[in-house]
């Protein structure tokens, strides 16, 4: 039903996909070892199938990729989408220090045309 | 993470300061180049310049002291769906104001809980 995610989507997908520790927790240990969803469930607290889930999510936001390996499917992490994100935070930064640079000067002008009345 | 924040300390009471942030024709000098906002919680928000158009919705509103709005680009590809609040507070000395924006990208998941971008566009009569 949805047009091809753009760049923006996909950034609410990514800070989504991160604002669960649980995920946060997988993503991390994906980033140093690609693993199957049983080798990750062996080392976490939850079950095969909600470790599928979360990494459904991951998978959804480009935060990992899988592989089929023979029977076993291989989950690695891909870090890319996280320079979007910040892409996003600097391009937002840059835009509001733009803009209280100009409410500065509009609002010293302001005061300065008030006490002339 | 998904926060920007910016502080500015600037001269005069809050009294005097929110003109600045809640009158379209003052937010024109410096927010975006055309800025639509009525001050009531609920009502649209269009503003148009630089980043292309975006509208959005006041969420809260405190006279002379807080308002809040989300902000959703009427293209997607033109950024993501941010909430924006701005506060001002009195400086100890009674004679400086400190203004504190805050950005927040409004992940997915929040906005399962309001309307869609088309009812957002629908809204600003787009």
């Amino acid at each position: 039903m949805h047009a091809p995610a753009g760049g923006d989507q996909r950034l609410d997908a990514v800070f989504s996909a991160l604002g669960d520790s649980t995920r946060r927790g997988l993503f991390e240990t994906l980033s140093s070892s690609p693993s199957t969803a049983s080798e990750l469930a062996r080392a976490a607290p939850i079950t095969r199938q909600a470790i599928t889930k979360h990494l459904g999510v991951l998978e959804a936001a480009a935060l990992v990729t899988s592989e089929r390996d023979g029977r076993r499917v291989v989950y690695r992490a891909t870090p890319e989408p996280l320079d979007d994100a910040s892409a996003w935070m600097a391009g937002a930064q840059t835009a509001w220090d733009a803009r209280i640079e100009r409410l500065r000067r509009a609002h010293a002008r302001r005061r300065d045309s008030n006490a002339g009345q | 993470m998904s926060t920007v924040e910016v502080v500015e300390t600037l001269d005069g009471s809050p009294a005097e300061v929110w003109p600045m942030v809640s009158e379209p024709e003052l937010l024109q000098e410096w927010l975006d180049d055309e800025v639509e906002l009525t001050l009531e919680v609920g009502a649209p928000v269009r503003t148009r310049g630089e980043h292309g158009v975006r509208v959005g919705v006041v969420d809260e509103v405190e006279f002379g002291r807080r308002l809040a709005f989300t902000w959703v680009p009427a293209a997607p590809d033109e950024g993501p769906v941010t909430t924006v609040e701005v506060e001002l507070e009195a400086g100890d000395d009674g004679e400086h104001t400190v203004l504190r924006i805050t950005e927040r990208l409004v992940d997915t998941s929040v906005l399962l809980g309001l309307p869609a971008r088309g009812d957002f566009l629908a809204l600003a009569g787009r």
